[in-house]
């Protein structure tokens, strides 16, 4: 990976990416479909999204040099990250960028804060109806896009 | 999407017009070219510091559009918004309004490629989007590269000059080829085959065949012509006969209608349209050699101004070229008409908004012909017969006051002109007044403009510092009642009373302004042109002028769309003249525009009365 070949506007946009998978378990699943949507300031460039089926679009290596290629050096933003992140990697076995935003992360400290002792509903579906987003969490590309918008909207509130 | 279409992606509203008139396959792509954007309440969508690539359409939450320090409207969930971003540039004005978040909000953004290829895959569609945006273009800047690229999309090949159709039989020589070429300035000609087939054989063709060949001028042309031509139907888009005409390596298509030809489009007759469809039109009245030419150029006037209309040219400069075009065929026909002795010796006018450059379409003629002192020409009460006549025929109404050439009031020696002008000025009654007002806005046309110029003069010196005669002129300034102000609540509630929008917009801002502007005994015809003069001059403070200006261009603007709207009854039928508006029918910013507009006139027309002391 060159990362010094990354450029400027690589590191002003983020990535929500979201794998769907045969099952939760990163030892066991096979990749269905990944999505991947940039982010540039309060947009989400859903026309340019990226959605891939490894395996019946797409060949399994294939799927994974695109999704590399559509991330580049873009901090990745999502929900259940860590399993999307493994799955990728498990695509081409080549790291993905480091700095990374697991929403569910975001919304809990963002809860903890108002509600102290009561346990916070992290399911997406929650966050969704919470957070009042116009978006049905359904699908790798629905959930990515449920995991940009979440994370526009958490770090709008902050500011 | 690069590969699939998403299905979870929030629901786009199809629903809602005008993206109701896409098709399947088209709302398929839209909703692949989809952005999505969240805003926290009070942010700034869009401002005049950061320029859009993308129309807006509110999916969730509303949107405050505010100008200056006031909300000039509110979107909710399906409007639409930005487009004026996306056209203008930075256009003055322009800047004024900003896009502000009035709770957490979202928004579809259609990126400005998307839309631009779905209005010339469905132009009823580009129709809808465009059109709906060419009214609210009041201070869009007119750059030229956006209107030729929006003329690129919208304009058929209905609207170019075709070269009318040279046929000659299968058995003619190279030579009567080029004969006929010759005689009818044509550079090809069309052959008819033997076999029923139309092939065409152009004047590169006759180089390369007899002069680098050496083939005798006298075989036929029959084999030798190119058969499979290259058609389009008439109404075909422009743009498909320049890809047609790039792919191909040729410099003109056949045109067909209903599968029979009727012309030939040639390269640069389509880049003409491109660049500017105007020059088609003043190209076919530059070269008329008689009425009927003048008659087809004079027709197509009114498609061309749809067209303009269509694709968000502002309304301002429709008016430039429309009274450009106008009276370069007025020129034209007087031209023909009258012998030279009387060219040289009068001055061809036309008054009232015609004279103030202000015709959006064709209305009523408003024209007159000063002689000069001690000239006669005896053929003139039928040449003057003539001209109004063939005028009535290109579709310019007579004046029902009969204001015209034909009219021997109205065709008279400069001195009889300067009797009139004195007995209107000192003997003022409501006959005279309009007479006076409309000679004001007097503009040359054909002719020695000296003579106009002589009669503004004598016009001007004889009007006296006469509180009593300018109080008389202004008065008709408020003869129309306005709708507005405390009745805002009436208005909303009686939307669908149609309101007048000359009498009660339009004609007191023109003459309340003329008022003003003959006191100051200035020369000047343009209302707006006036209205600067005036403010420049302290005879209007700036704030008003300004407004003044805005208000007058929407109206205008409302007054053509409602005109452009009406349903055409037959193919070139003339736009029938309407100055009722339905406020019901208005899209949402216009009304509230239009609101703007009448409480404007209004205070202006209080304005006139104090300053006239019309109320004494």
């Amino acid at each position: 990976m060159a990362h010094s070949a990354h450029t400027d506007s690589d590191r002003r946009e983020r990535v929500a990416i979201h794998c769907e998978a045969t099952s939760f378990d990163p030892e066991v699943a096979r990749p269905l479909a990944f999505a991947a949507i940039r982010i540039r300031g309060l947009r989400i460039l859903t026309g340019s999204a990226l959605l891939l089926h490894p395996g019946s679009d797409t060949g399994l290596a294939e799927a994974g040099d695109r999704l590399h290629a559509f991330i580049g050096g873009r901090p990745l933003v999502g929900y259940y990250l860590d399993f999307s992140i493994a799955m990728a990697e498990g695509l081409t076995g080549r790291p993905l960028p480091e700095e990374r935003v697991e929403v569910s992360s975001l919304y809990y400290d963002r809860k903890i804060r108002s509600l102290s002792k009561q346990a916070v509903d992290l399911r997406l579906d929650s966050l969704v109806s919470d957070l009042d987003l116009p978006v049905r969490p359904d699908g790798a590309f629905g959930i990515a896009l449920t995991a940009a918008m979440a994370w526009l909207r958490l770090t709008q509130d902050g500011r | 999407m690069q590969h699939a279409m998403p299905t979870a992606s929030p629901d786009f509203d199809f629903g809602q017009p005008p993206f109701d008139l896409l098709t399947d396959d088209q709302r398929t792509a839209l909703a692949g070219a989809l952005d999505i954007t969240l805003h926290p309440r009070d942010a700034v969508l869009l401002s005049r510091e950061e320029p859009t690539d993308a129309l807006f359409v509110v999916l969730r939450g509303t949107v405050q559009e505010r100008r200056g320090g006031e909300v000039a409207a509110v979107h909710g969930p399906g409007d639409r918004f930005g487009l004026q971003a996306l056209y203008g540039g930075t256009g003055e004005g322009a800047g004024a309004r900003r896009f502000v978040a009035a709770e957490d909000c979202a928004c579809h953004l259609i990126p400005r490629a998307a839309l631009e290829a779905l209005a010339a895959d469905n132009p009823e569609f580009g129709a809808a989007i465009l059109g709906d945006f060419a009214q609210r273009m009041r201070d869009l800047a007119a750059l030229r590269s956006n209107r030729e690229m929006a003329a690129l999309t919208m304009a058929r090949i209905r609207q170019a000059y075709l070269h009318p159709p040279l046929f000659v039989d299968a058995g003619a020589s190279l030579r009567d080829a080029a004969e006929a070429m010759r005689r009818n300035r044509a550079s090809s000609v069309l052959v008819r085959g033997v076999d029923g087939a139309t092939g065409i054989l152009t004047g590169t063709d006759l180089r390369d065949l007899v002069v680098l060949d050496g083939r005798p001028a006298t075989d036929p042309v029959g084999p030798l012509a190119r058969y499979g031509l290259l058609t389009l139907e008439r109404d075909d888009l422009l743009f498909n006969a320049l890809v047609l005409m790039t792919k191909h390596g040729v410099r003109r298509v056949v045109v067909t209608e209903n599968g029979a030809i009727v012309g030939l489009l040639g390269q640069s007759d389509l880049l003409a349209v491109l660049s500017n469809h105007s020059q088609v039109i003043g190209l076919q009245v530059e070269h008329a050699t008689d009425p009927a030419d003048l008659r087809r150029a004079s027709r197509s006037i009114v498609e061309l101004i749809r067209t303009l209309h269509a694709t968000g040219v502002k309304v301002a400069f429709i008016a430039d070229l429309v009274t450009e075009l106008n009276r370069r065929i007025f020129r034209k026909l007087f031209e023909l008409l009258a012998p030279p002795a009387l060219l040289a010796n009068s001055c061809l006018i036309v008054m009232g908004s015609e004279g103030r450059g202000e015709q959006l379409l064709k209305t009523d003629q408003d024209n007159g012909l000063i002689l000069r002192d001690g000239f006669d020409c005896p053929d003139l009460p039928g040449i003057a017969a003539a001209f109004s006549r063939h005028l009535v025929e290109f579709g310019y109404p007579p004046c029902p006051g009969n204001i015209m050439v034909s009219n021997p009031e109205w065709t008279r020696p400069l001195a009889a002109y300067k009797d009139a002008l004195f007995n209107w000025v000192h003997r003022p009654d409501e006959a005279a007044q309009m007479n006076l007002a409309i000679f004001y806005d007097a503009a040359p046309v054909a002719g020695d403009a000296a003579l106009l110029a002589e009669a503004k003069d004598y016009l001007l010196s004889r009007l006296q510092d006469n509180q009593m005669f300018f109080t008389q002129f202004a008065r008709p300034a408020l003869s129309f009642d306005t709708p507005s102000g405390l009745f805002a609540t009436l208005f909303e509630r009686r939307r669908a009373e149609a309101v007048d929008i000359k009498k009660a917009g339009i004609f007191p801002i023109v003459h309340g302004v003329r008022a003003l502007a003959l006191e100051k005994h200035r020369a000047e015809t343009g209302t707006v042109e006036r209205i600067q003069v005036l403010a420049e001059l302290g005879g209007l403070d700036r704030k008003m002028a300004a407004d003044l200006v805005e208000a007058f261009t929407i109206l205008s603007t409302i007054r053509l769309k409602a005109r452009i709207d009406l349903p055409q009854e037959n193919e070139g039928a003339e736009l029938a003249i309407d100055n009722l508006v339905h406020p019901d029918r208005l899209g949402k910013l216009d009304r509230d525009q239009f609101k703007d507009c009448l409480a404007l006139v209004k205070s202006f027309k209080e304005l006139i009365a104090h300053h006239f002391r019309l109320n004494h």
